[in-house]
């Protein structure tokens, strides 16, 4: 009988979705690999996923699409052949915005009248319209000239002019004038200011007053009448109390929207201050809060910086959205895009995102993070390192070389050596070897230049062009250089370089052997796959090489005895007895042991007559 | 059945504030951007709301198949869950000034979708009428088919599936489908259920226990 176990099951479905750290994952499946009952549990919930998704999909085809929408504009078409049922919350609303919506149901139906002309497979959404001015942006000029025709066919048709003239003047009255226009109206109080020019400061200056009014409504209301008046371009200028009354009105969470609105829209420096003090304030949202920090004008940068430092420290990490738009509005200010990149990294911002900023680095900011580098930027070096280790530019491998010399932070700057760079990876840890230099030993090299190996998945195409660009007498230090890789690592560079076509006689022979010694035969495909290579290229240049191919022949021996031996005999198109093979063996070893000259030719003469070929 | 308002972009922070004042934060809140706003279909709605016919169109034609979908994985029956898809267009249509796009549309849609799917099978329960696709036919039988034999038992073990999904709670059904069927992330279920992103995954690690408890084989079907 299995045991029950009295682990969350929403462990396993988190694992079945994939969405376990890495850590988890490996704790649970462990875990799993001795509980009977999660296995269970986990081939049972793979079996239900897999039932699930068996299930038939719905046949869809175009006609079905035709029919269904046809059948919606049929429904849209006679809405008062379907009954609906009021909904209950209505009754709910104010009685002041229940007036509203019932004077705007009126002013749409008119204006439908009006259009009447115009056929139209839909009749029109009864819905709020959109406001016809488009946002304006932080920009200080009003946007009254780009006003659509149709919104003056909208204006609010005050018939009574004789009551609006009595009520021009008044609190009372202008809050009641507020209360009969329709929300999201935009130009609705245009022809109450156009009847009377003279009253219109003082109604203003009521209007301004109303933002804090004790009824929300009404103060929106205000605020969205203030906002219209911004945008036509239709406002003496704000008077000096309008900044402070809106801060209220932004405390309040009801009053946020509008108030942001009216706020966005006010020309002047002072309005700049107070867009910044409302950034602070909990009732901003954090788009609105990005949209004051991508517009600010040079005088607020440190405020801007401040601003969005506070915006990506509470913004959740999965906002991706957020922090793009972040880098974005920083992307002219180099000092400011680098510290927000650090502190991305800081706050476990997605490394693979930041790394594509990082490439992404225009040339002035790399210029400034280079600086930072070497210890004279505007940002910490530490910091300047972090970043710059993440790109996978070679722009950046001379200065992580510096480092190295210089001893200053040496060891992270061999670490960042080690992420994949193409082949000037290779040649920089080639250079910083043959130098000698700085706090690092050969080994530290030895071992950064086994991980870059490692990371990069073009190691071969890297390390053949890396080989290329070597002087002579670099090359042989390379070679030693990666011979003193570690394990499989080792053994795999130097089957890289074995197939490398820049590689002279005298340096595949010093390869080879270092490979004899390391005894690499667990590759033994790849150990064939080389003498294959080795025996096209003694057929073009002669058996100047028999060294190599001896020393190939006796690895296979040395892993797999006479049967490996033989596999490298028919890779080489050869079929030896055993009396030869012996002899050849015999010869190998001889060769292989680095004899005196004379004694050496004599040997791989006679080896060379094994392997049919003449001198 | 009420519009249902647009699902908050916040949960959490929305937990705590429901009924009238939540409308009202919801209709008034600045807009903050979703994740998956998409610019296109925000000019659509503008344009829909402009009264022109061929922008809601396009955004019924990229909603029509999918929501269906849901409505018959909801509902397990091809005329209701036409009637549904229809009817939500024309709640969209009719409230589509409701419509704050703090979401995406599809989600606002989806929305919509369930609360009329749940509507109905509250209906159908009331009105003791049983679908006759309880017992839906599975896949079409071919006659090249291996076995008479192994395709029944293929037949009667989806048919047992299916009936077990109409079995489960609406919103633990919804949040399956959602999850399983939909390929929607937690936050949009949550978004959709109305709930939180935790909530959300209860539900559906929830609805997968009650499925499989249901399947296992000595259940009773």
């Amino acid at each position: 009988m299995i045991r029950e176990c009295r682990r969350s099951p929403r462990l396993l479905m988190r694992y079945l979705d994939g969405e376990l750290r890495l850590s988890q994952t490996l704790q649970l499946e462990e875990h799993l690999q001795s509980c009977a009952h999660c296995r269970q549990r986990l081939d049972e919930q793979r079996l239900l996923e897999e039932q699930l998704l068996q299930l038939p999909a719905p046949v869809w085809t175009d006609g079905d699409e035709r029919r269904l929408l046809a059948g919606i504009h049929t429904r849209l078409a006679a809405p008062a052949t379907r009954p609906e049922r009021r909904p209950r919350r209505l009754l709910l609303l104010p009685l002041g915005a229940a007036a509203a919506l019932v004077i705007g149901w009126g002013v749409h139906s008119l204006a439908g009248r009006r259009s009447a002309g115009t056929e139209s497979p839909l009749p029109q959404p009864v819905a709020r319209p959109i406001p016809v001015i488009e946002s304006p942006g932080f920009s200080d000029t009003p946007v009254a000239a780009s006003l659509p025709a149709e919104a003056t066919t909208r204006l609010y048709a005050f018939e009574d002019q004789a009551a609006l003239e009595q009520a021009r003047e008044g609190r009372q009255q202008l809050i009641e004038l507020l209360r009969s226009v329709p929300r999201g109206e935009p130009v609705a109080i245009l022809r109450a200011e156009f009847l009377d020019p003279a009253s219109a400061a003082a109604r203003q200056r009521h209007l301004e007053r109303l933002v804090v009014h004790e009824n929300t409504e009404i103060a929106v209301r205000s605020m969205e009448l203030l906002v219209d008046l911004l945008d036509c371009g239709r406002w003496q200028g704000p008077s000096p109390t309008l900044l402070p009354l809106l801060e209220q009105a932004l405390r309040q969470k009801l009053r946020a929207a509008a108030g942001y609105e009216v706020l966005r829209r006010l020309p002047g420096e002072r309005a700049w201050k107070a867009r910044f003090l409302a950034a602070e304030l909990p009732t901003i949202r954090d788009q609105a809060a990005l949209d004051i920090a991508a517009h600010a004008p040079a005088a607020f940068v440190p405020a801007r910086d401040r601003l969005l430092r506070r915006l990506l420290r509470s913004a959740e990490p999965a906002d991706r959205t957020l922090l793009e738009r972040c880098v974005a509005v920083l992307d002219h200010s180099q000092p400011a895009l680098l510290s927000l990149l650090v502190e991305l990294h800081r706050e476990g911002y997605s490394t693979e995102a930041l790394r594509t900023h990082v490439d992404a680095l225009a040339s002035p900011v790399c210029l400034v993070l280079r600086q930072s580098l070497a210890g004279n930027g505007p940002i910490d070096s530490g910091d300047a390192l972090t970043l710059a280790s993440l790109s996978r530019r070679s722009v950046w491998i001379p200065a992580f070389q510096e480092l190295v010399r210089t001893g200053v932070q040496s060891d992270r700057a061999l670490v960042a050596l080690t992420v994949p760079r193409g082949p000037a990876s290779y040649v920089a840890l080639q250079e910083l070897a043959r130098a000698g230099e700085g706090a690092v030993t050969r080994s530290d090299l030895s071992l950064t230049l086994g991980q870059l190996f490692e990371r990069d998945p073009d190691r071969q195409q890297h390390l053949h062009a890396a080989f290329a660009t070597l002087l002579p007498e670099e090359r042989e230090d390379f070679i030693e250089l990666l011979g003193r890789l570690p394990g499989a690592t080792g053994t795999g560079a130097l089957f890289c370089l074995l197939e490398c076509s820049s590689l002279d006689t005298a340096l595949r022979q010093i390869v080879s052997v270092r490979l004899l010694d390391r005894r690499a035969g667990e590759d033994r495909d790849r150990l064939l796959r080389v003498l294959r290579l080795e025996q096209q290229r003694r057929d073009q240049h002669g058996p100047d090489d028999t060294l190599v191919l001896t020393t190939l022949l006796l690895s296979l021996y040395e892993i797999d005895g006479r049967p490996g031996l033989r596999h490298g005999l028919v890779a080489l198109g050869l079929e030896l007895d055993r009396r030869q093979e012996d002899a050849l063996l015999r010869q190998a070893r001889v060769i292989t042991s680095q004899p005196d000259a004379a004694s050496a030719a004599r040997h791989m003469a006679r080896m060379n007559e094994l392997l049919h070929v003449s001198p | 059945m009420n519009t249902p308002p647009e699902p908050p972009s916040n949960p959490p922070a929305r937990k705590a504030t429901l009924g009238k004042v939540s409308r009202f934060v919801q209709a008034m809140g600045i807009t903050r951007e979703a994740e998956c706003l998409d610019p296109e279909e925000m000019d659509l709605v503008a344009a829909a709301l402009r009264g022109d016919p061929r922008a809601f169109d396009v955004l019924v034609r990229r909603h029509l198949e999918r929501t269906l979908r849901v409505a018959l994985r909801f509902l397990g029956n091809r005329e209701d869950a036409e009637d549904v898809t229809q009817e939500t267009f024309v709640r969209a249509h009719a409230h589509l000034g409701s419509f704050r796009q703090r979401s995406a549309f599809g989600t606002w849609i989806t929305t919509i979708a369930i609360r009329l799917c749940m509507d109905r099978e509250r209906n159908r329960k009331r009105h003791r009428h049983l679908s006759l696709d309880a017992a839906a036919p599975g896949p079409p039988l071919r006659s090249h088919a291996p076995s008479p034999q192994r395709l029944l038992e293929a037949r009667e073990s989806l048919a047992r599936t299916e009936a077990a999904l109409r079995t489960l709670p609406p919103r633990l059904r919804t949040a399956l489908i959602l999850r399983v069927f939909e390929e929607r992330d937690y936050h949009e279920v949550a978004a959709i259920l109305g709930t939180t992103r935790q909530s959300a995954r209860i539900y559906v690690s929830e609805a997968r226990r009650q499925l499989a408890r249901c399947l296992r084989p000595g259940a009773a079907p």
